[in-house]
């Protein structure tokens, strides 16, 4: 008695958590790890845009984690990569634009234009003999609808692998603007052309100095290679040679070039006549508080600052007016590099995870999500569909400053200098290039006259980026030509 | 001594917890370290080729490392100097019986009690070349402004200065114990030899207190070569021109930075090396005045 007993109860057992098991299989949705690196005000409008899509997708739980910097998110994302544990590596990592040569030399990523096209096939097999359930209908819908024609052009072409393949999806975008006080400037009557030129900005400077008032300097902009590669574009040079690095391999950084030049000469200048101020090695910060401290009147940075440094001039007494970046000739504009970071798919994930990973993606692109990523984080919206919905809402006459960016954006001329330097050892070579203004700096100080400075540091600034270039590719055992 | 265990394995058996944990997380890093030294590293660690003692080569042909060397050396010397001396003096003052005594001794005492990237922080702002507010004192008062960051000379004064500072506290802490530690016999006994103040300091109390200063040049030596990072990183970055960039700053920028782990596995061999010698030259000369009472 007692036996039969024992085995009815084991009996009920295994049937009561066989069907626990059953029902947590189905409930459970597929995790997916999203490694990124938009700090502060930027965390909970991530979060908030994740659990829509987790409300929205059943079968998918997606779980941001912030990770400090760009560097620090792409550290991250190496380790776990790295170590192989497919439980740890992240479903999608965020990465920004510099590091992508290296991302793809390291062969960890799979490319997202591919695994779109797959995760539809394979969905499409499935769907023609009748296995698809309606949750995965949908998701098939919304891959297919992806379309790397959506983007703007200026913005896609940058992840562009050298056949046409998206390499990741493009995220948050941003390029530099000239910010000013438009309160001290109508207080002395100077006006910001909303073009200015290389001239302008020296001219304006020195009637800002004339009055007394900053005799710190007028104009700021970190010590960061950022802006020098954006100078580089609008004067329509290459970074480096071979197709500013798509053609092939580079090997030279165009710092012989008369583009170079003309900006050091510039800058230098600026140094001389006590007109910029150095905020200091990628101090981005220490930028936004001296403009926002109103030490200096004129500051160039991100126009991912635009909501920011609005705002926070508000709450110190003064209205912000933005331009365009300053170029030495306005006619010969070329346009500017997109900035920023876009989202990687790692390729060792399984292709469950892979098609869920790319499904979030893709909808992060959609127009909906865009436009709210652009007016909660202040970077652009990436879609062409979403810039026109913005324009119909008149956004952009309310807040004339998002104006400023988007059509430098979109004035921007499609060639290479445009679409961005591929370089393998790119953070070495912009810590390169900011040292090497350091130097410039300290030569002009002591009394070096500001071309001989220029032509010095500029060669040596050449010689160091040109060995790094090189030696990275030595690393991964390309041989090029043209590194002797 | 062995016959208090029972039996020879015991005391093995008690000491192997303590080598299990030194061999996982000390001996096998520091071995795997020496192995990846001699390979070249690509991106992401996927790809090695071996290179014998190339990394080493290329590290003391480069120009750049030998600066990085020199830096730590100066600077590690200006750290030692200064808050060893700062701290010696100072607890010698906090040891005469004053008022407010524990006052002073837990304001000089606080700073230790801070992270070195605090500190750095801290002294970032007070000496901020555009915002900080000695160069507003600095202008207001003389209209002189120096770039106490943007200066190669300034900026590594002002870590020397920071890094001293940070560690003046520990320094006090262990010297005023030593201090408490002499015995008033001795300095009395001197006293009515006809030593005067500045021979009983010398003479006595800083001989007696001599295994304190020995036992603090070591770890402030460690403490300068590998605890200072946070510091540099937040002041300076290792900038303008190099000019603060220890080898322990450059060892990270190399690491994870530019991703050349094989370059900055060297990098910490070589680290590893010279503390192993400096170590070895103290205990050595430490015969010489160092006095065990």
């Amino acid at each position: 008695m007692s036996k039969r007993w024992l085995v009815g109860v084991v009996a009920l057992a295994v049937l009561l958590s066989w069907s626990v098991v059953m029902m947590a299989g189905q409930a459970k949705p597929n995790q997916i790890k999203f490694f990124h690196a938009m700090g502060g005000s930027r965390i909970p409008v991530i979060e908030r845009m994740v659990a829509d899509f987790n409300a929205t997708h059943p079968d998918i739980e997606v779980t941001a984690v912030f990770n400090g910097s760009y560097r620090d998110n792409l550290q991250k994302t190496i380790e776990a990569t790295a170590a192989g544990d497919t439980k740890a590596i992240p479903n999608i990592a965020q990465i920004f634009d510099v590091g992508t040569q290296e991302v793809l030399d390291s062969g960890v990523f799979a490319l997202a234009g591919n695994v779109v096209k797959q995760c539809i096939a394979s969905m499409q097999d499935l769907n023609s003999k009748g296995q698809l359930n309606t949750i995965d209908q949908a998701k098939l819908g919304e891959l297919e609808g992806f379309n790397t024609s959506n983007f703007i052009p200026a913005i896609v072409n940058y992840y562009r692998a050298k056949d046409g393949t998206l390499t990741s999806f493009p995220w948050n975008s941003s390029n530099p603007i000239v910010f000013y006080n438009k309160t001290i400037f109508d207080k002395f009557g100077i006006t910001m052309p909303e073009k200015p030129t290389f001239q302008d900005i020296i001219d304006i400077g020195n009637k800002l100095k004339a009055t007394g008032q900053f005799d710190k300097g007028v104009i700021n902009w970190p010590n960061h290679s950022w802006f020098v590669e954006e100078w580089f574009a609008e004067q329509g040079q290459d970074l480096v040679n071979n197709g500013n690095g798509r053609q092939g391999r580079p090997s030279h950084l165009n710092f012989d070039s008369k583009a170079a030049k003309t900006l050091y000469n510039w800058w230098g200048t600026l140094v001389k006549d006590g007109l910029y101020t150095n905020p200091g090695f990628e101090a981005w910060d220490e930028a936004d508080r001296l403009f926002l401290a109103q030490q200096d009147p004129i500051e160039i940075t991100s126009t991912s600052e635009v909501t920011i440094l609005a705002r926070d001039a508000f709450n110190n007494g003064f209205e912000v007016g933005t331009a365009f970046l300053p170029v030495p000739d306005n006619n010969n504009r070329n346009g500017v590099i997109i900035g920023g970071a876009a989202l990687w798919l790692p390729a060792k994930q399984g292709a469950q995870n892979l098609c869920d990973a790319a499904t979030f993606s893709v909808w992060m692109s959609e127009t909906a999500q865009t436009i709210r990523w652009h007016q909660q984080s202040g970077y652009f919206p990436v879609t062409t569909q979403a810039l026109s919905v913005l324009q119909a809402q008149g956004t952009f006459k309310a807040r004339p400053n998002l104006k400023t960016a988007l059509d430098q954006l979109t004035e921007t001329k499609d060639n290479s200098a445009t679409n961005g330097a591929r370089i393998g050892a790119f953070l070495k070579v912009r810590t390169i290039v900011e040292h090497g203004f350091e130097s410039l700096e300290a030569d002009i100080k002591g009394g070096m006259p500001v071309v001989q400075a220029v032509d010095t540091e500029l060669k040596a600034i050449g010689t160091k980026a040109d060995k790094a270039i090189c030696d990275y590719q030595k690393s991964i055992g390309v041989n090029n030509p043209g590194c002797a | 001594m062995a016959s208090k265990f029972k039996g020879r394995l015991l005391p093995f058996f008690l000491l192997l917890p303590t080598f299990v944990i030194l061999t996982v997380f000390l001996y096998y890093p520091q071995i795997e370290t020496f192995i990846l030294s001699t390979y070249q590293v690509a991106f992401f660690g996927l790809r090695k080729t071996f290179v014998g003692i190339g990394n080493y080569l290329s590290l003391f042909q480069s120009p750049d490392y030998l600066y990085s060397v020199m830096v730590s050396l100066i600077f590690s010397g200006g750290v030692l100097l200064l808050s060893m001396s700062g701290g010696l003096g100072l607890a010698l003052l906090l040891n005469k019986k004053i008022k407010g005594a524990r006052i002073y001794r837990m304001a000089l005492i606080w700073p230790y009690a801070l992270s070195p990237a605090v500190a750095g922080l801290i002294w970032l702002y007070i000496f901020s070349p555009n915002s900080g507010v000695v160069n507003y004192a600095l202008g207001t008062l003389f209209n002189i402004q120096p770039n106490w960051i943007g200066n190669p000379t300034l900026a590594l004064l002002l870590v020397i200065f920071t890094a001293a500072w940070k560690q003046l506290g520990y320094n006090i802490v262990f010297y005023l114990a030593a201090l408490q530690n002499v015995p008033g016999q001795v300095l009395e006994a001197a006293t009515i030899d006809g030593a005067n103040a500045f021979q009983r300091f010398w003479r006595v109390t800083f001989t007696l207190i001599s295994p304190t200063t020995f036992f603090l040049v070591i770890t402030d030596l460690v403490y300068v070569f590998f605890e200072t990072f946070g510091m540099i990183d937040i002041m300076t970055a290792g900038g303008p021109v190099n000019a603060t960039n220890i080898m322990i700053y450059r060892l990270y920028q190399d690491g994870f930075r530019y991703f050349e782990t094989g370059l900055a596995s060297a990098e910490s061999a070589i680290l590893f090396v010279m503390m192993v010698i400096l170590t070895w030259i103290q205990f050595r000369i430490q015969r010489k005045w160092v006095y065990y009472a």
